[in-house]
């Protein structure tokens, strides 16, 4: 009787043993073997196509046929190991013919396409081996892609809200409503395929860091159209200048006409709706506007230029000048500059007069105006390195304006430039920005992108281009903040968008094909040996009831 | 002897524990020393368990010992003493440790990670320990704190003195609430998170904001920021206190953003290595701030008013020149610095932990209390057996003998004892009861 115990214990391991080296250690090879896929971006959190998900499917299928055959066989159990083996042998083997018959020319479609368009994709035979090694490889490059632009993750955020990504409250609040009192909060709307989150006029909201879709999306509009200009020998950020700048100065274009809150039915542009109400814009940036408190405006910039010039016109100033080193040492500068700093200073202080009706900003631009057309860049151009000395002043500014050199600075203007700068600059998310009315589709890209990509991202310190450059091309981008000088991007307009065809083909062959890949590599060193251990278990359990029979029962004494 | 044993048992059991508990709790004690009890919360968590468990060791000793003779009962106190070691030891943790990190998280948000503190508690009660300090030195240094008695009398009292306690709660108020709480938007999200852009600076700085006039705030002197720092003169404030007037003391104190980050910003200016008339750049510079200081200072002074009138920033930012490194490296360096230290903070998120350091001290302390209790608790669990397998010689009467070498002899301890149970239960039945009772018992057995 011991002898039969100690059988029936050493088939009970034999049982187990042999059941655990079938779908258990099969469902664990497909673990270790998607350890690369798990990484990937692409298909985190897809829980439902994932290949431990497909396996753990083929083993409750399998667990489900032992369920059912047991109930209906109960007698015949070598018919019951049959059907139950050969449904493991369809489960097994099914993927890899799937694979192999199916999904195969499905995937040399893609790659047939992904090769037209210069992409260094992997055959199906190189696919369905080296699998992990690729989707590593992508895993590698995306990470060095959201490193350079300093994204931080894969998925974007909105920093409106203390890192609460929920879109529903996670809205620019303001205490001052647009159009009523009763405290408002702008609403966002996030759009889950882009994963980006939109203000109302269809921008990114002010705190948005893009992830690797909304970045993506941008580099494409803005080297996309760039390129396509170049390649006509055409200059975009000329065209675009002058595009705005015709939405501007022309009084019956579309821009002009929302600002003064003209009907909709009077608009150039098909099918125009505002986004509140007429008067949409005139409630942010007219008085008392709602988007006035976010930037410079001329009343801010008055009273301070009231405070700086108390501090210039005071004696503190007028003593260092009049210091005997500092009016020994001022004159050397004049043959470098043009002009002799300590007059020309003590004269646009004089004409500078804080008591005028003319407000101070007005004043000073006037003085502007008239030193920009005297003045060359001299002796600036010998120390600036890439300024040429004999470029006129006004001539370079005007040039980065965009405007005629007869031109005249405004107070628009130089908002403007501050604008460009990123350094002080508020698109209210209740009105549209200049961009949407450029008429040309390519070049409204392209304005929408170049203003995510440089001003945008320099206020989150995710520069996605450096619109100056290095001589030597070199650009400067991501994480430029006032401790970070950003990192120098390995990246060209050409060689991006060709990277993002080659993610946009990994993405999509990691999202349809790859689970099955890892899948049917597994199987096929498995297939076979699932269907073995599995009939070898059921074999084991004959055997050990086999053992129970020899165990007979006695009348009496409890034994069993 | 048995006694002996088991009194060693017990020693090297729970009382060992606290002894590490203490010990590995004595920087955190050090640290928190002006604290009253708070840094001792994980001392007395630790005693508190063990008083449970004492009690539990004594309780179940003297049960054996009642019930000598009777192994059942005595294996019963055996099983009891062996789960309260494990509970209140480990046990307690396990369940414990999942909700902790959240609620860690939630109460310091996000500034003290559980992570952090579960192997290095010593570094984070050094450091709490010096915010109390540098907080108490820099009062001290700008007059809020009596100068009559002496900064290590200061230093001694800490926390516990009122007059410190008062200086973190009123102060700590206004800078929270005229200063964090009216930057808006994304700036200040954005600011926290490593991306204090220019633009975002900007914003910052001239966004307009709404301020609690009520709020006080506890300055009794100015500290004079020094404007000019060269190689003789490198300090960061001039030695003289200015006494504030009465109409400066009423003005409402409100807070920068750089307050809120606290360190001073250097932007380094690289002087190019030209010649102006014959002279070198570094050479001109470093001869007009020797000859033109006293000009330079009243005009930088004059500026860093300006910015903090209300038109601008609305409180005093310092813009300084660092020429200290001048001579040497030829490099300049324009310094920004905020007010924090004049006015006796520290940044915001550490003057935000000042402001519950207590609290803090508390949680901290639980930490090498939680370390230990996990790693001596299997020994707590070992030597609660050992006493019990002596418990059970000394009271538990003679073990039933092994059954008799049948098919269910060997290995088979966890069966269980079918023929003893049987016949207590047939005791006393009749012959038909006794059959009925095994077939059904049988069928029982059986089939599960």
């Amino acid at each position: 009787m011991v002898k039969t115990r100690r059988k029936i214990t050493a088939l009970r391991i034999l049982q187990v043993l042999f059941y655990a080296l079938g779908f258990p250690l099969f469902v664990h090879l497909v673990i270790l073997a998607s350890s690369s896929y798990r990484d990937s971006n692409f298909v985190a959190g897809e829980i439902l196509t994932s290949p431990v998900f497909y396996a753990a499917v083929l083993w409750a299928i399998v667990v489900l046929a032992q369920l059912l055959f047991r109930a209906i066989c109960r007698k015949n159990r070598m018919t019951r190991t049959v059907l139950v083996a050969l449904v493991a042998l369809v489960v097994t083997v099914g993927p890899i013919m799937y694979c192999d018959f199916i999904l195969k020319g499905k995937y040399n479609e893609l790659y047939d396409a992904a090769v037209a368009d210069g992409i260094d994709a992997p055959r199906y035979e190189q696919a369905i081996t080296d699998y992990d090694e690729y989707i590593a490889a992508t895993n590698d490059e995306i990470q060095q892609f959201i490193d350079v632009f300093n994204l931080e993750t894969f998925a974007s955020r909105n920093y409106n809200k203390g890192g609460n990504t929920d879109a529903t409250t996670a809205g620019t609040e303001t205490s001052d409503p647009p159009y009523n009192d009763v405290p408002y909060t702008i609403p966002v709307n996030y759009v889950e395929e882009e994963d980006a989150y939109y203000s109302p006029n269809g921008m990114y909201v002010d705190g948005f860091r893009f992830g690797y879709y909304a970045a993506k999306k941008v580099l494409t509009d803005y080297y996309t159209n760039k390129l396509a200009y170049e390649a006509e020998g055409n200059d975009i950020d000329a065209a675009l200048l002058a595009a705005i700048r015709e939405l501007e100065t022309n009084p019956s274009s579309d821009w002009n006409k929302y600002k003064n809150g003209a009907s909709e039915s009077s608009f150039a542009m098909e099918g125009f709706k505002y986004i509140y109400s007429q008067d949409e814009y005139d409630a942010a940036y007219g008085e008392n506007g709602t988007a006035n408190k976010y930037f410079l405006t001329k009343e801010r910039m008055e009273e301070i230029l009231v405070e700086v010039l108390k501090v210039l016109k005071g004696p503190e100033l007028e003593a260092l000048l009049n210091n005997q080193t500092i009016s020994s040492l001022l004159p050397l500068l004049t043959p470098f500059i043009g002009i002799d700093v300590k007059e020309a200073l003590q004269s646009i202080l004089g004409q500078l007069d804080p008591d005028s009706s003319v407000s101070l900003v007005d004043q000073l631009l006037v003085i502007l105006n008239s030193s920009l057309n005297e003045l060359g860049l001299g002796g600036l151009g010998n120390l600036i390195e890439g300024i040429d000395p004999d470029q006129p002043l006004a001539e370079m500014v005007f040039g980065l304006l965009g405007m005629p050199l007869e031109g005249e600075l405004t107070w628009e203007t130089l908002q403007e430039l501050l604008a460009s700068s990123a350094l002080s600059v508020y698109i209210s998310p209740s009105t549209y920005p200049v961009y949407y009315f450029i008429e040309d589709a390519g070049l409204r890209d392209y304005a929408y992108a170049k203003y995510y990509a440089t001003v945008h991202g320099a206020k989150l310190g995710s520069v996605l281009v450096d619109t100056a450059p290095d001589a030597d091309g070199t650009q400067y981008v991501g994480k430029i903040t006032m401790s970070s000088s950003g990192t120098i991007s390995p990246y060209t307009g050409e060689s991006l968008l060709q990277l993002f065809k080659k993610w946009d083909f990994d993405e999509q062959v990691q999202k349809e094909f790859y689970s099955f890949f890892i899948l049917r590599s597994v199987l096929v060193k498995t297939a076979a040996a699932i269907v073995f251990t599995l009939a070898a278990a059921y074999f084991f359990t004959a055997q050990i009831d086999k053992q129970y029979a020899k165990l007979a029962l006695r009348p009496e004494g409890g034994q069993r | 002897m048995k006694k002996f044993l088991k009194f060693i048992l017990f020693l090297i059991g729970f009382p060992a524990l606290l002894a590490f508990v203490v010990w590995k709790s004595m920087t955190v004690l050090e640290e928190g020393a002006t604290y009253s009890f708070w840094p001792y919360v994980g001392i007395i968590l630790a005693g508190v368990f063990f008083i449970a468990y004492f009690i539990t060791f004594l309780v179940t000793g003297r049960k054996s010992k009642k019930n000598a003779g009777n192994r059942k009962k005595v294996v019963g106190q055996v099983v009891a003493l062996v789960i309260v070691s494990f509970v209140f030891t480990a046990g307690i943790w396990l369940v414990v440790d999942i909700p902790l990190p959240t609620i860690l998280n939630d109460a310091t948000s996000g500034t003290v990670t559980f992570d952090k503190l579960t192997e290095d508690y010593d570094d984070q009660a050094e450091q709490n320990g010096l915010l109390i300090d540098n907080f108490v030195k820099w009062n001290y240094e700008n007059g809020n704190l009596d100068q009559s008695i002496s900064l290590d009398e200061w230093l001694e009292r800490g926390w516990s003195d009122p007059a410190v306690q008062e200086l973190i709660s009123v102060n700590f108020k206004s800078m929270d609430q005229n200063g964090y709480v009216t930057f808006r938007g994304p700036w200040i999200n954005l600011a926290d998170d490593d991306r204090l852009t220019v633009p975002v600076l900007v914003h910052l700085i001239i966004n307009q904001r709404e301020f609690n006039e009520e709020l006080d705030f506890i300055l009794n002197y100015e500290m004079i920021p020094n404007v000019l720092k060269t190689e003789d003169h490198p300090e960061d404030y001039e030695d003289e206190l200015r006494p504030l007037t009465d109409e400066e003391k009423e003005m409402l104190v409100k807070w920068s953003i750089l307050d809120m980050q606290g360190t001073p910003m250097n932007i380094d200016i690289a002087l190019p290595d030209i010649q102006i008339a014959g002279f070198s750049l570094t050479a001109l510079i470093n001869n007009i701030i020797n000859e033109a200081s006293a000009e330079i200072v009243p005009l930088l002074t004059a500026l860093n008013n300006a910015i903090g009138s209300e038109a601008l920033a609305g409180t005093p930012i310092y813009f300084g020149i660092d020429a200290t490194d001048l001579k040497d490296g030829a490099k300049l360096s324009l310094s920004i610095s905020s007010t924090v230290q004049a006015r006796g903070m520290w940044d915001y998120k550490k003057s935000a932990w000042l402001n519950s350091n207590n609290l803090l001290f508390a949680v901290i302390s639980i930490f090498p209390a939680r370390q230990w209790l996990y790693i001596w608790g299997a020994i707590v669990v070992f030597a609660s057996l050992a006493v019990g397998a002596i418990r059970l010689s000394e009271y538990g009467g003679k073990a039933p003998k092994a059954p008799a070498d049948d098919e269910f002899g060997e290995g088979n301890a966890a069966e269980p004892d079918y023929a003893a149970i049987d016949a207590e239960m047939t005791a006393g039945m009749t012959p038909y009861e006794k059959t009925y009772y095994y077939a059904y018992k049988d069928h029982l057995r059986n089939n599960g």
